[in-house]
């Protein structure tokens, strides 16, 4: 018996956490569900392969072959490990129903032993039914997608089923209990309730279950029929469920997921009511609670239902009614969220299944099994009906099939806890919902063992047809939810894990069942509806037991079954393909790229707007994320459009553009010049030099002007200015060029401050009077108390600032104070005191009394400032008398030095002629040419300057003007002076003089001058001759002392005693010659200038040659007794003569030497 | 144009916040900066003045802002000449502060007799209320009858500056 096997096996496989989980998560689907057992039994007979599958798909075959006990087994670990805690809180809360559950099962089997062996049957024989049919379905969608689709829904949904079909089971036994309120249990009660309790939530005491209450058929034939109805379920669903419809789906399958989950915990908190509150916390409290509530909730919910369910969807779902408020739940959430329907749809559909197998053992339309089988199934279903969560399961041995359903559903569950964190929620959110339910459907339980104590066997009936009542409504939900559950499925598929993977496997199997199942449900559903909605309980029994058998038959016949081992591994195979290509994300994306585009370009076209509004919240930071990735790259993407943006908006609101550049215009042009001087240069070269050039132009107009007066009567004015005080010119210009006035006038009260009154130049920039006055006030005492000396006041009298300044004017109670620019005049000065002396004379009191308030102030006061500010200076007017004054001045001072000047100069010309007339008149007189003689017309004189060597010549030469000039006076300054004579100038003289008395025949003189003594020497011939030598060199000047030696003497006369003879033929002289040669010798000894010729005479008798030989001989011969005797050689003269000597008679008288006396100048 | 000028000066030892209140009071601005005045600052502000006779008039308020006095350097006495009025300004979280409002007093009274006086305890947002309340019951005790009233003023937070600048220029008109 493997049964009894099992039993240990059980709840040594399960860990104490696993179980704990499973419990409380059973627990929790129990309290969920509402609806029809069958579904909850469907859904875990699903879950449970689901899960078997997931683990490895050798072990879970092995374990369906093994048993479905072990299969749990297996599963169980998984689903446990994330909610420990949940575990121990419902360990300890179930650790009393613990023990009694084990005792239960073996009352239930007792009950319906019989049942579980057909209802095993049946129930496998239902799932391969529903492949059967599925494929045809998939036929006909023709590999659609939907259709894979719809199998991922119920993969997807189951897990939440469970907790609703358990709902539903808890429901539908609360329904059964209100159809058969008659039972009643006491010690059964209990039994019963842990029982269905421990059934619904925990593993553990399924397994117990089985074996106490399943036949060894049952088990034998459970694992046979979930190992066919896997396999057929899942490979199809796999080769359905596509990778394609997966990565499509998935991403809209966890917005649905999660927007299911949140519906499903409103509603489901909505759907517990007060009493729910208890939930899993305390599971003892809960059990207690849900007593209590089951006690109430019954009635309720079955008015619920029926009101609720009814009216809501009466189309829909007539058979909702029963199902309470999960229907209703799920009915609003179909209402209000199409998407979340489908979890819902799947649970449904999962009931469905389960109610499907139900019904169609109920109802002829149905092929299942597990109806057929359910009529044994009643009797020990009757107990587990209440946990109907598996219809297919129920039929075979209520308990056995329950555990394994459940179970796998709890498992499921705890996959799917694990696998998705916020499946979890959902299964938690569930679970609170149930408790409503959970509580009826324990209550149930217990009227339910009650009534199996009493009548089991119609209890049982009662409690199936209280499921089938369930199962339609989810059967109705289910297939109008089929669409939806495929989007759960893709949703389970979505978390990615491998967990949930396998979930979604064990999902897709079971879904895959269910919606084989489904279609035949559709098909049934319809028709049964109708019928049972208003009937449930009467009308599904009989048909239940009808149907299933034929169901039964049609599995086991049915060839798929053993297909389906086939598509489970391919679906496996191509799980683990997705799970690959879900952990590799290059795959994946290989996958999407290339539609990627064509989905952006399609959505772009389709609905632009759309993409719009979904990318332009982010576009900002995609950008400025873009921008710190690649700057470059960006700055590249924008540059083309940049400057056309700027033109653009520069053209659509310059100001904008202007604020916005304006502020760093200044350093983007000292960036520029420091980058590129010289582009900036010429760009602004164009301006600039307007600018400039206008500005110079000016300035230089300013510049001549100021040249221009420099050189007028101003500018002479400013320079004697400038010398007098001590200024520079520069200063005086300035002063000039800065016209003086006054641009405001204060009269300000002296202690206080505060202004009198105040009149300013309406032309200028109008100044802050009252502060002013406080300052200047605070000024004027800060500089009166701090600077000053002991014993001392000091006044401040006037501030400088730039080129105007402040003249403080102190006076009584109050003090002016003029704001001036330029250099204040005397007449100002003088006008201001005025002012001044007359507002403290006359209004010195109201000024005195001053209190703040001007209008205490006579308007007078007021007028004379503004007579003050207007004051003009004069300066026009000095400045067009001034030019004509010095005109006449300097005419006069022209004139004075003209006039005279230019007498003068006529004078001067007349005097000069006069005198160059008068010098003319002196050179022309002979004797006074000599000497540099002026003659100069002082005062209407002629004044004669010069020296004359004598008295006469300085008369001559007065007379001389004198004739020339008669009228005029004559000033003879003329100086007669005895000229020392130059001693060369006297030898000159006696040289001329002596050779030009030598000239006179007979005289032969020679002279030498020595200091003024002069010495003649020489013969003339007679007496006269030598008084006139003598009187012409006593007349040479210089010569003082004149000595005369003249000889008289006639020596050049044809004279004989001029003569020596020779004898004839001889050259020798006679001696009687000599005396004669010595007076020669005298002679020239005397006169060294004097030169002797001798002349060589012969007869005509002779040789000629000889004769001119004689006669030079006879010369010589003369001469070198002269040489002997001292005479130099150049005073003698040697001739020979041939000539005949005139007059000579006698031969003898030819024969001689004459002696011819040569004076120095005369050569001849 | 407001006709009728009045001045008034603040005095106090340096740091007090006098400068602060005419901020306060002319710009309806606070700073946390510490500007030492040197001489005099002069600032204005028209305000409009309802007298007892229930007549409203205008009054061009200005206000000497006087050097702050230190042990180194005594407020002129020239600086009061003329004023009308006149804020005694201490700072109630340097009690040193408060003990020499009554020299400040002196000084003003010794200049204008006839003037009148607000003493204002500055910065009480740096002292606990029941202390601020506890030194102006004290001075009212000291000065009630020289000075018109006396204020806890902060120029921080403004309490209670416009109100006496108010109560001072509508019994200087």
């Amino acid at each position: 018996m493997k049964d009894q096997p099992k039993q240990p096996h059980n709840p040594q496989n399960q860990p104490p956490a696993s179980r704990v989980l499973e419990d409380l998560l059973g627990l929790l689907a129990d309290l969920h569900s509402a609806t029809v057992e069958d579904e909850c039994s469907s859904a875990e007979a699903a879950t449970s392969n689901q899960k078997s599958d997931s683990l490895d798909p050798v072990d879970s075959y092995s374990s369906y072959d093994a048993f479905s006990g072990e299969s749990i087994d297996r599963n169980s670990p998984p689903s446990s490990s994330i909610i420990a805690a949940h575990r121990q809180a419902l360990l300890r809360s179930i650790s009393q129903p613990l023990s009694q559950p084990k005792s239960s099962p073996k009352s239930s089997p007792k009950s319906s032993p019989k049942s579980h062996p057909d209802s095993h049957f049946k129930s496998g024989e239902v799932k391969p039914a529903s492949p059967a049919v599925s494929p045809d379905s998939s036929q006909q969608n023709s590999q659609n997608i939907s259709h894979n689709q719809n199998s991922f829904h119920d993969q997807v949904i189951k897990p939440n089923q469970n907790g609703r079909h358990s709902q539903n089971g808890s429901t539908a036994k609360a329904q059964s209990t209100t159809n058969s309120p008659t039972v009643s249990s006491s010690p059964k009660t209990d039994f019963v309730k842990n029982l269905e309790v421990n059934s619904e939530v925990s593993n553990q005491f399924q397994p117990e279950v089985n074996l106490g209450v399943n036949p060894p058929t049952n088990l034998e034939s459970n694992p046979v029929i979930n190992l066919e109805v896997d396999p057929q379920i899942q490979p199809e669903v796999n080769s359905a469920s596509n990778l394609e419809s997966n990565s499509v789906i998935n991403p809209v399958a966890a917005r649905h997921l999660n927007s299911f989950v949140a519906s499903l915990e409103s509603p489901s908190i909505e759907a517990t009511s007060p009493e729910i509150s208890l939930e899993n916390k305390s599971i003892v409290d809960s059990v207690k609670n849900l007593e209590l509530s089951a006690e109430i909730n019954p009635v309720s919910n079955s008015e619920i239902n029926l009101s609720s369910g009814q009216e809501i969807n009466p189309e829909i779902n007539p058979e909702i009614n029963p199902e309470h408020e999960t229907l209703a739940h799920l009915d609003s959430y179909l209402e209000i969220n199409p998407e979340v329907d489908l979890d819902h749809d799947l649970e449904f559909e999962s009931k469905n299944n389960l109610e499907d197998n139900a019904r169609d053992s109920l109802e002829t339309d149905s092929v299942n099994n597990l109806v057929s089988s359910s009529p044994d199934n009643l009797t020990s279903n009757a107990t587990h009906q209440p946990v109907i969560s598996e219809p297919k399961t129920s039929p075979i041995t209520g308990e056995s099939v329950r555990p394994i359903p459940r179970y796998s559903a709890s498992k499921k569950m705890g996959a799917t806890v694990d696998s998705l964190g916020f499946l979890i929620d959902l299964v938690l959110t569930s679970a609170p919902v149930p408790t409503d339910q959970p509580t009826e459907v324990l209550t149930d339980s217990v009227d339910i063992s009650e009534d199996v104590r009493e009548q089991p066997l119609e209890q049982i009936k009662t409690l199936e047809l209280a499921p089938d009542l369930p199962k339609k409504p989810t059967q109705s939900v289910a297939s109008e939810l089929l669409s939806p559950d495929k989007k759960d499925t893709l949703e389970t598929e979505d978390i990615e894990t491998l967990e949930t993977l396998k979930t979604a496997e064990r999902s897709l199997a079971a879904l895959s069942q269910l919606l084989t199942d489904s279609p035949e449900n559709f098909s049934i559903n319809p028709s049964s509806n109708s019928g049972d909605d208003y009937t449930p309980i009467t009308f599904t029994p009989e048909e239940l037991e009808e149907d299933p058998l034929d169901i039964l038959q049609r599995l086991l016949v049915n060839p798929d079954v053993y297909d389906a081992q086939k598509l489970l591994q391919s679906l496996e195979v191509s799980l683990k393909k997705l799970e690959s290509q879900i952990y590799e994300p290059e795959k994946l994306i290989d996958l999407l790229l290339p539609t990627i585009a064509n989905l952006l370009s399609m959505k772009i076209s389709q609905s632009k707007e759309e993409v719009v509004e979904a990318i332009t919240p982010i576009i900002d930071e995609v950008i400025q994320h873009r921008i710190e990735q690649d700057r470059v790259a960006m700055s590249g993407a924008i540059a083309p459009i940049i400057s056309e943006a700027i033109s653009r908006q520069i053209t659509d609101s310059p100001e904008e553009i202007a604020t916005a550049i304006g502020p760093t215009m200044g350093k983007a042009i000292q960036e520029q010049i420091r980058l590129e001087k010289d582009s900036m240069v010429d760009a602004l070269y164009p301006i600039i030099g307007s600018t400039i050039s206008k500005y110079m132009g000016e300035a230089i107009a300013d510049i001549n002007k100021q040249v221009e007066t420099n050189f007028s009567a101003k500018g002479l004015k400013r320079k004697v200015q400038a010398k007098i005080q001590g200024v520079s010119e520069a200063e005086l210009i300035l002063r000039e060029a800065m016209p003086f006035t006054v641009l405001a006038a204060f009269l300000i009260h002296k202690s206080s401050g505060l202004l009198i009154a105040d009149a300013q130049r309406p032309d200028q920039q109008q100044l802050e009077s009252d502060m002013i006055a406080g300052m200047l006030t605070a000024i004027r005492s800060f500089a009166n108390d701090c600077m000053a000396k002991a014993n001392s006041s000091t006044e401040l009298n006037q501030i400088d600032y730039s080129d105007s300044k402040i003249i403080l004017e102190v006076a009584g109670y109050c003090y002016l104070a003029l704001v001036v620019k330029g250099e204040m005049t005397k007449d100002f000065v003088k006008k201001f005191r005025r002012s001044m002396a007359t507002i403290v004379q006359i209004y010195n009191r109201p000024i005195m009394n001053f209190d703040g308030d001007q209008s205490t102030i006579p308007p007078e006061v007021k007028i004379l400032l503004e007579d003050l500010v207007n004051y003009v200076p004069l300066e026009e007017k000095t400045n067009s008398r001034y030019p004509f004054a010095l005109g006449l001045m300097i005419l006069a001072i022209v004139s004075i030095v003209a006039i005279p000047w230019g007498i003068y100069q006529y004078q001067r010309s007349i005097y000069q002629r006069i005198a160059q007339q008068s010098a003319t008149a002196l050179d022309q007189t002979p004797e006074l040419s000599v000497y540099r003689l002026e003659t100069q017309v002082v005062d209407q004189k002629i004044k004669l300057l010069g020296k004359v060597p004598s008295a006469e010549l300085q008369k001559k030469a007065e007379t001389v003007v004198r004739q020339a000039f008669p009228t005029w006076l004559i000033d003879n300054q003329i100086i007669a002076v005895d000229v020392p004579v130059d001693p060369s100038f006297t030898a000159a003289e006696i040289q001329r003089a002596t050779i030009v008395m030598n000239k006179i025949p007979g005289v032969f003189i020679s002279s030498q001058y020595k200091e003024g003594v002069l010495e003649i020497n020489g013969l003339v011939k007679d007496r006269e001759s030598i008084g006139s030598i003598t009187q012409v060199m006593r007349a040479i000047p210089g010569v003082k002392i004149l000595s005369n030696q003249i000889q008289l003497g006639n020596i050049n006369q044809n004279n004989i005693s001029n003569r020596i003879y020779f004898e004839a033929g001889s050259a020798t002289l006679p001696t009687d010659s000599l005396p004669k040669i010595s007076e020669f010798r005298k002679l020239l000894n005397l006169n060294p200038s004097f030169r002797l010729r001798i002349t060589g005479y012969t007869d005509a008798t002779g040789d000629i040659l000889d004769n001119q030989r004689l006669a030079l001989a006879r010369a010589n011969s003369v001469q070198q007794i002269l040489l002997e005797q001292g005479i130099e050689q150049r005073q003698l003269e040697i001739r020979g003569s041939t000539d005949t000597t005139p007059g000579a008679v006698e031969l003898w008288q030819s024969r001689f030497v004459e002696f011819e006396l040569v004076a120095p100048n005369n050569q001849n | 144009m407001v006709s009728i000028s009045k001045k008034m000066c603040l005095i106090g030892d340096f740091g007090v916040g006098k400068t602060s209140l005419i901020r306060r009071f002319v710009d309806g601005q606070f700073s946390d900066k510490y500007l030492s005045t040197v001489g005099v600052k002069i600032s204005r502000k028209n305000v409009t003045v309802v007298g007892q006779d229930a007549v409203s008039s205008d009054l061009q308020l200005l206000i000497w802002d006087l050097e702050g006095h230190t042990k180194f350097k005594v407020i002129a006495p020239s600086y009061l000449q003329g004023s009308k009025g006149a804020l005694v300004v201490a700072d109630v979280s340097r009690p040193e502060t408060l003990e020499r409002i009554i020299e400040h007093l002196d000084l003003f009274f010794s200049v204008s007799p006839q003037g009148c006086v607000i003493i204002a305890l500055n910065k009480i947002d740096l002292i606990e209320p029941e202390k601020a309340i506890k030194i102006l019951e004290d001075s009212k005790n000291i000065y009630h009858d020289q000075v018109l009233s006396i204020y806890n003023t902060s120029a921080k937070t403004g309490e209670e500056v416009d109100r006496m600048f108010e109560e001072l220029s509508k019994n200087m008109s």
